[in-house]
């Protein structure tokens, strides 16, 4: 059973057509990767399937729901969660905070249980602290809980970024360039993480990944853009093997 | 748990009568010479926090800087004056079977409740619009709400236009404006220190990101900026029913930035500073009356002092209401 | 017709000074992404200038036109310099900080400069005196003044002049550089700095200028007169697209005629909120105004 369906997905901006009939499938549970050049649309898919840009031909189908130009807050809410490239933390709230705000959708108690302070909300407060703990804890950044996002060092705000986005407890996760600055040990960490975070939280995922290392050992599937298109889909094997791959990334005449 | 919460409702309230009744006995009729004086600087002191920590939500906790405060104390002030006024007699009658004090009080809390909700919904006409707006732009818009406000009231003869409105009864008193800070206080900072505070600074911190993860932006942005306005428009309730006049010179866009400064001198975001900006913009040039003339010079530079080169404000981190969460 | 004609002929008078004051706000927006609120109060201080220069001046040369002329000059050069003290001493230091600081203490820059004004100048209004006499001009019936010839002929060579800097020497290609990306155009050897403080010169230079004109129409110039003025040469920059400087122009040719007609034919007291409408309405539907250039924000 297909989680995301894209079909045949095209947005331009100007002049320029960033993403063109871009189609593929991702499974229920699946480790998919989709690399590419830079410049070939990666970023501007994830921006369309979370929902920053709207596409301007084409569905997206998520869990059998058309959610095209759905505003993201909604694409959230029905389980897709992301991770940015350029790193977007909230910088001056702590560790835990940015955590905790990603529960916020799911876990909220009305605006008046909260502002009495209700046993409900002091219930659903303790519970969310709870849970929000645990997932530092996984990332290995338990003890940073009450720093400032912003203090944290660039590995470990990566890793934040991923805790955040678990918080939203969705079944898609979206990693932009997770690996991006880390050094082979940390790459190597993070694969183990990959896989053990999908299997703990039944999780499908989509990775964006210029470090191929790391694509190729994680991902089960693999989709190549190049300046827009698709141009090969395939297993890891097949994917290195394939001449048009070969090509869009070595430039052969 | 629950239980003991509500206890202190009861206790706030005899802490303010108690408090109230020293005010009448010490300086209204009492002993201290120029009490009177001391008292209405009490009082303005109290309209002032309410706005300030009011104002505080959008503009420190949610990042949304709003310099059209004044417009919102505006519509509340002169709604509740009018129901007062037009609605006073009518109300008076009906309710004659009170004594005269409770019949007072009745009447002040139907005018308080009709200037939160008139300045709830004009925080709701003018939020919608221009909280689609970022940064410098929504500044400049709100300033422009603010303005047309004022111009609009100026403009309607039914509450004295240029001349002003007179004739509000004198209702409101310690009691009732302190009561009206206790509960801005704490509503406030209850919302801030919940998943919807934390939300708010979400949003401060990147919008992007906070929509990513589930929050309704635009909703949460409206929501702040209402309820906002609404205790503006409390402040502005309390205001006219103790000067008993208004003129919609007292609501320019300098009144805006006089509750911008309070909250610039105690930290953007810090609910304590805002109380403690707004206390010290109120007292300040209380003590330095010979220098008058100075006051806005000195003002004016304090702030820019302050952003150069303390722009956490005077109080920074610290935080009198205990541990602060999340704010800056 | 003609009371329609009259307006227009008003109306096109009074925009070309939010046209002058505009042009410093686009300008240092441009640059700085930043409103100057103290703009207006610059163009205040370039009406006092021109004020106690002329006091100096007055009956000690012979021609009015060479008298008006270097009151222009000593109040332009005047305003350029407090324009640069301003950039260097408050804006600067916190160049670096996030856009809401520098918003405050535009504000209470403005706040500060209105104040002493009222300080040192006081505040009562003061009679600004007839640089040149008023004569009356009568074409086919319309009644103009010389004096809103002159505004208008003024307002236009400065702004050839202006446009003449920016786009044909080299300070004005870096200032354009600098307001296409400051960062970049630091790394290509501009001196950002420089740039930034010859910006403000020019604007505050303008806004004397425009100070000046106006006041020979005005019964008297006071301390408060910029924040209006200001506020208004703001919105016209915003209508016009702020950080292009033909929006500014276009701008303020559309308040100016806007103000007067509705205070022609409506209200006198709604004209100042039209300015304020003109610039919810402009926000809200267009909101990088008719001659900008809308923005993507980069995720």
């Amino acid at each position: 059973m297909s989680l995301l369906r894209l079909d045949r997905l095209t947005r331009r901006f100007g002049g320029i057509t960033a993403t063109k009939d871009v189609s593929f499938s991702i499974e229920l549970g699946q480790l998919f990767g989709l690399i590419g050049p830079n410049g070939a649309g990666k970023t501007t898919l994830f921006n369309l399937i979370t929902g920053v840009y709207a596409p301007d031909e084409g569905s997206i189908e998520f869990d059998a729901k058309s959610i095209g130009g759905f505003p993201p807050h909604q694409i959230a809410s029905l389980g897709i969660s992301r991770t940015f490239q350029n790193i977007r933390l909230f910088g001056s709230m702590s560790v835990l905070d940015n955590v905790k705000t990603a529960c916020h959708m799911r876990r909220k108690t009305s605006l008046w249980n909260s502002v009495i302070l209700s046993s409900a909300f002091q219930r659903s407060e303790i519970e969310t602290e709870k849970f929000c703990r645990h997932l530092l804890d996984l990332l290995q950044l338990g003890q940073y809980a009450e720093e400032n996002a912003r203090n944290l060092p660039y590995g470990h705000q990566r890793r934040l970024e991923i805790a955040r986005a678990l918080a939203t407890e969705p079944k898609l996760l979206l990693l932009d360039e997770p690996a991006a600055g880390m050094n082979p040990q940390e790459s190597q960490d993070l694969m183990h993480l990959i896989r053990r975070l999908r299997d703990e939280f039944h999780l499908t995922v989509l990775l964006v990944e210029h470090n191929m290392k790391v694509v190729m050992g994680v991902c089960e599937r693999i989709h190549v853009l190049d300046y827009g298109e698709s141009i090969a889909e395939g297993a890891p094997d097949e994917v290195r093997r394939n001449p048009k791959v070969i090509q869009a990334y070595l430039g052969v005449e | 748990m629950s239980l003991k919460r509500w206890l202190y409702i009861p206790v706030i309230l005899i802490v303010l009568g108690l408090l109230q009744w020293a005010c009448s006995a010490l300086l209204l009729d009492g002993p201290i010479r120029q009490g009177p004086y001391y008292y209405q600087i009490l009082i303005l002191a109290g309209i002032n926090i309410i706005l300030a920590v009011s104002l505080n939500l959008t503009n420190g906790v949610a990042g949304q800087f709003s310099i059209g405060h004044a417009g919102f104390f505006a519509v509340g002030a002169y709604v509740a004056a009018c129901i007062s006024v037009y609605g006073g007699p009518g109300i008076h009658s009906l309710l004659g079977f009170m004594p005269g004090d409770a019949q007072g009080a009745a009447l002040l809390v139907l005018a308080m409740i009709g200037g939160v909700l008139a300045a709830a919904l004009a925080g709701l006409v003018v939020g919608i619009p221009s909280l689609r707006l970022r940064g410098d732009y929504l500044a400049i818009v709100t300033l422009g709400f603010g303005e047309i406000i004022r111009v609009l009231i100026l403009n309607i003869e039914a509450v004295g236009g240029a001349r002003g409105f007179i004739g509000i009864p004198k209702l409101s008193n310690f009691f009732w404006v302190f009561g009206g800070v206790v509960a801005a206080i704490l509503i406030i900072r209850n919302l801030t220190r919940s998943g919807y505070g934390r939300a708010l600074l979400s949003i401060r911190e990147d919008e992007i990101a906070a929509q990513a993860m589930g929050i309704p932006v635009t909703r949460y942005k409206v929501m702040a900026f209402v309820i906002s306005a609404a205790f503006a428009g409390m402040a502005g309730a309390l205001f006219g029913h103790f000067t008993m006049y208004l003129h919609t010179n007292s609501f320019t866009f300098v009144k805006s930035f006089e509750i911008i400064i309070m909250i610039a001198l105690g930290g953007l975001g810090s609910l304590s500073g805002a109380v403690l900006g707004a206390i010290v913009i109120t007292v300040l040039p209380e003590l330095f009356r010979e220098f008058s003339e100075y006051r806005m010079v000195i003002y004016s530079l304090a702030l820019i002092l302050i952003m150069i080169f303390r722009p956490q404000g005077l109080l920074g981190n610290a935080s009198l209401l205990g541990r602060k969460r999340g704010g800056k | 017709m003609h009371a329609f004609l009259q307006q227009i002929i008003n109306g096109i008078s009074l925009g070309s000074i939010y046209a002058l004051v505009a042009l410093g706000y686009t300008m240092v927006y441009g640059v700085m992404r930043l409103i100057n609120f103290a703009h207006g109060d610059v163009y205040m201080l370039g009406a006092f200038f021109g004020y106690y220069s002329s006091r100096v001046l007055h009956g000690k040369l012979q021609s009015s036109l060479i008298e008006t002329i270097l009151v222009m000059i000593v109040s332009m050069l005047g305003c350029a310099l407090i324009g640069m003290l301003i950039e260097r001493l408050a804006y600067r230091p916190v160049r670096k900080a996030s856009r809401l600081t520098s918003l405050i203490i535009a504000i209470g820059l403005s706040l500060l400069i209105e104040n002493l004004a009222q300080l040192i100048f006081g505040a009562d209004p003061k009679f600004f005196p007839q640089l040149i006499p008023e004569k009356q001009i009568a074409l086919g019936g319309l009644s103009l003044t010389n004096q809103q010839i002159i505004v208008v002929v003024v307002a236009l060579l400065l702004m050839a002049g202006l446009n003449a800097f920016v786009f044909y020497t080299k300070s004005g290609k870096a200032m354009r550089a600098v307001s296409f990306n400051l960062d970049a155009a630091k790394l290509m050897g501009i001196n950002t700095n420089a740039v930034i403080s010859l910006t403000f010169a020019l604007g505050s230079a303008l806004a004397a200028a425009g100070g000046i004109l106006v006041s020979m129409n005005l019964p008297g110039i006071d301390p408060l007169m910029g924040v209006m003025t200001g506020l208004k040469a703001f919105v016209a920059a915003v209508l016009g697209g702020i950080g292009n400087i033909f929006g500014a122009v276009l701008g303020g040719l559309i308040l100016g005629l806007a103000e007067t007609f509705v205070a022609g034919y409506g209200s006198s007291t709604y004209r100042d909120a039209i300015a304020f409408l003109i610039l919810i309405a402009i926000l809200l539907f267009k909101p990088e105004g008719l001659l900008g250039k809308g923005q993507v924000e980069k995720v």
